[in-house]
């Protein structure tokens, strides 16, 4: 039966590498500007192959 | 002529969507409306950049005015620079550059592709919401002059003031730790919930499998409130301590919200590790990091603001960075010192008090006094910091430094020095007064109660009063609601700086109202042409003779006349300005004269036309603003120029003036006088102020008990924005620059402020009844606690249940009323 104990101290480390994402991802400003990315990833990048296309 | 220009309303401008209204400038089968714009178009075509205009119709700028030959030549000196970039070494230099047209995604994707244009820029990456660009490039490649003036072509001119040579401090580091206090309460707290499941279906404690995992889970939950306690809860561990001691040391008598906050939470934290330790059994750990969870997110809450606006600005956003000073090329302005001489070219800021060494000038100061009308100046005279220059280059010796002259003065003012954040609301302080007290008093009393009667209770009663006193309700429903009535607000386009603002609007009692470019609409003026008719090619030669003079009447009737013809200047042969009186001028060969009546000879009020000159001259109300107009010595109509006020001004003021005392601060003339004064007391309109006036004149009041609302919109007012009770300014673009104010209003909403600070009453309101509610939730917790009957599972339920319920009736009442308001 120790299994459940074994399973909780494995989710709690997987959890826990989450939260130390999450400390990245806040360290990284990425919660900085929350508009520009929706609007960067809209773009596409395939205009550099053909420069005079329209 | 007015089918003709119907028919060009019909061509837009390929690249800025504006009508071509002068010429049309064709190519590549597109039309433009002028040269910068077709340049652009090359620009971006050459590098195959046009999905610029695929993303989005009238993406572009208009160029139009663009003209800046020479005007970035400061940023090739090394020390200016230097002062600008976040970083430099040989091969790569870090700059952050503001860009205020920054205002659709085809921007965004322009200014990232910057590189492809600009050869030596490695990346460009724009924050859309603060129109910043951070650019990294290659020094040895590309000058920071060169790449500022492609961007400048381009129509994203970026914008460099005194403060721009200020690094900016990272707020955000605050914000980083709030939200990482954030993270890790939540991940405990949930850990926690679920840990805390079988406790609630009631394990078995004398099954041995069911027994292991209670103290399996028991121990588990502990260490994961160790965080939640030590790091999540310090600022209201800090924030309770450094109170205590100031207390202690007696510079406050006020007792701040955080200390029955932590006492609640402490009293969580010992009661739960006593149970833990000693009782083996579960304690209240899913309350206690529940609690704290979510006083970090009405924490939060509380201090989002509208992170594009700026609330903060002083003298130096409106200052240049640099200024041309003799033999030694640029230099910053805020490095000035008396003795040097500097170069002021035509609409250039005086950025120092000075002696002027050319023959004359004339100094525009509307920009800090409000008065409209410029300043002649002559050799030898002072001119002041602040005023803008008309007219040819003029030489000045600086006097004063930047920040000691008589503008910049205003800023040392005691009122800009003391933070007014801490300025709490009467509200918040009676609140904070009193609570801790009622809290303490009642676990005495409680405790000295069952200490005589069943001495085992003691302790259990008192830790559970602490722990339900705690007034978690109370601190979330402020935030909440308010954050809520910010929304709304900020919908409206009325901008509050902070949520403590809006506790402030509804304890002011008086308003004072700037006048020109609050009541009305900036320096334009209606203009109107009466008594007569002009042809369009008269008013062509009226508008090339308006256009040579600077005088504040001659801009309006040029402006308005260029609406419907376009003055030809280059027909003017002959032009004089009598100052104080009117222009002569020939044009074309004719002759006009424009000006006042003396200046004309036209006679005054109730004259018997008889007799005189110029015959059909009807009764002329003797009132400034009225410019005569003659052509060839024959009486045409005049020009009768009135300030133009904002619309609906008449309405609120009205409806302002049934709940508060109204006073005009202008720093104009008195000229609109009779037109203000019905809604202001005699005793409270005055004229001519200075900056300084203004701010003794809110300092007066607020001496006499009033707490003041100040509307105005200009550097003039800066003092008093910031001495006021509230301070809101008025701006036409709210993303342009506003002096340092509490609120940001958008200039079209300006007919409802009364609506605005009625809903700040409302919503006050909705926290009042929160608050209500919330005692009554800890009334009956309390009740509970002192008998004895608060078990962990209780207050698992409660605790969560009563801060939940009193948020949602907060934020639900204000999104409620703000749609019975309709300002949603």
């Amino acid at each position: 039966m120790s299994v459940i104990i074994f399973l909780v101290v494995l989710v709690l480390i997987i959890a826990g590498g989450f939260l130390i994402s999450f400390f990245w991802a806040t360290k990284d400003g990425q919660f900085d500007d929350t508009y520009t990315p929706s609007v960067r990833i809209l773009f596409d990048d395939e205009k550099e192959e053909n420069p005079s296309s329209k | 002529m007015n089918s003709v220009a119907e028919e060009k309303v019909l061509v837009k401008c390929y690249h800025c969507d504006s009508t071509c209204e002068e010429e049309i400038i064709t190519h590549d089968d597109k039309p433009f409306c002028c040269t910068g714009c077709k340049t652009v178009y090359e620009i971006l075509q050459e590098n195959g950049l046009c999905t610029y205009y695929d993303l989005n119709e009238n993406a572009g700028v208009s160029l139009k005015a663009a003209n800046f030959a020479g005007k970035y030549d400061y940023l090739a000196e090394p020390a200016i620079e230097k002062q600008l970039l976040d970083f430099k070494s040989e091969n790569l230099a870090k700059i952050t550059f503001f860009i205020p047209s920054v205002h659709c995604s085809s921007c965004v994707w322009l200014l990232e592709n910057f590189h492809k244009i600009q050869t030596g820029v490695l990346t460009s990456r724009l924050n859309f919401i603060k129109k910043q660009l951070f650019v990294s490039y290659d020094p040895s490649r590309v000058s920071l002059k060169e790449m500022v003036e492609l961007l400048a072509t381009l129509g994203y001119a970026p914008l460099f003031n005194l403060e721009s040579a200020d690094k900016p401090q990272r707020s955000s580091k605050e914000q980083h730790r709030l939200l990482l206090r954030i993270g890790v309460t939540g991940f405990c707290f949930g850990n926690i919930m679920l840990l805390s499941f079988p406790e609630y279906f009631q394990l078995d404690l004398q099954n041995n499998v069911d027994a292991g995992y209670q103290k399996f889970f028991l121990y588990l939950n502990f260490l994961l409130a160790l965080p939640v306690f030590f790091f999540g809860a310090s600022d209201y561990l800090k924030g309770a301590w450094v109170s205590l001691k100031e207390n202690w040391k007696g510079t406050t008598r006020v007792l701040s919200v955080d200390i029955p906050i932590v006492m609640g939470i402490s009293a969580l934290f010992i009661r739960s590790t006593y149970e833990t330790f000693v009782h083996q059994t579960s304690g209240y750990w899913d309350s206690m990091t529940g609690l704290v969870l979510f006083l970090l997110v009405g924490k939060w809450l509380q201090q989002v603001t509208y992170n594009y606006l700026s609330f903060e600005h002083d003298y130096k956003s409106y200052f240049p960075l640099a200024v041309r000073v003799k033999e030694q090329g640029f230099k910053n302005v805020a490095e000035l010192k008396p003795g040097e001489v500097m170069e002021i070219h035509h609409q250039e800021l005086i950025p120092a008090d000075s002696l002027l060494l050319s023959e004359q000038a004339l100094v525009d100061y509307s920009f800090v006094t409000g008065e409209s009308a410029p300043v002649e100046v002559k050799y030898g005279d002072h001119v002041y910091a602040g005023g803008r220059q008309l007219g040819t280059r003029i030489n000045l010796q600086v006097e004063k430094q930047v920040s000691q002259s008589y503008l910049t003065e205003l800023w040392n003012n005691e009122a800009f020095r003391k933070d007014k954040i801490s300025r709490t609301s009467d509200f918040a302080n009676f609140f904070t007064r009193y609570f801790t007290y009622a809290a303490i008093g009642i676990a005495v009393v409680t405790g000295l109660y069952w200490h005589f009667h069943n001495q085992a209770l003691v302790w259990t009663t008192v830790t559970s009063v602490l722990m339900v006193a705690c007034p978690c309700a109370l601190t979330l429903a402020m935030p909440f609601a308010m954050n809520a009535a910010m929304t709304i607000l900020g919908k409206n386009r009325f901008f509050v700086k902070n949520q403590n603002v809006i506790q402030l609007l509804t304890e002011t009692d008086a308003i004072a109202f700037d006048k020109t470019g609050t009541l009305t609409e900036g320096k334009s003026g209606n203009v109107k042409f009466t008594d007569g008719e002009l042809s369009a090619e008269e008013k062509r030669w009226i508008g090339a003779a308006t256009s040579q003079s600077v005088h504040p009447l001659s801009k309006l009737i040029t402006e308005h006349l260029s609406g419907s013809v376009p003055p030809d200047e280059g027909s003017v042969t002959s032009f004089k300005e009598i100052k104080g009186e009117g222009i002569e001028a020939v044009v074309s060969g004719q002759r006009i004269r424009l000006g006042n009546a003396l200046f004309l000879g036209v006679p005054q009020v109730g004259l018997p036309q008889d007799g005189l000159p110029h015959v059909g001259v009807p009764h002329l109300p003797k009132e400034s603003g009225q410019v005569l107009v003659e052509i060839n010595g024959v009486y045409k109509g005049r020009f009768s120029v009135k300030s133009k006020f904002r619309n609906g001004w008449e309405t609120v003021l009205e409806k302002l003036s049934l709940n508060y005392i109204l006073a005009l601060i202008s720093g104009d003339n008195s000229r609109d006088r009779e037109q203000v004064a019905p809604y202001f007391n005699e005793g409270n309109m005055h004229f001519n102020l200075k900056p300084q006036d203004k701010l003794d004149f809110i300092c007066k009041n607020q001496a006499a008990g009033r707490k003041i609302l100040m509307i105005g919109d200009g550097l003039n007012d800066a003092g008093a924005l910031r001495q006021a009770h509230v301070g809101v300014a008025l701006s036409e673009d709210v993303n342009a620059f506003s002096p340092a104010c509490d609120v940001i209003l958008d200039a079209r909403e300006f007919n409802r402020i009364d609506e605005f600070i009625g809903f700040s009453r409302i919503a006050m309101n909705v926290v009042v009844a929160a608050f209500a509610l919330s005692v009554l939730y800890n009334i009956v917790g309390i009740s509970l606690a002192v008998s004895g009957h608060l078990s962990p599972l209780y207050a698992a339920v409660f605790m969560p249940l009563s801060s939940m319920s009193v948020v949602l009736f907060a934020v639900g009442c204000t999104y409620l009323f703000a749609k019975l308001k309709k300002l949603i």
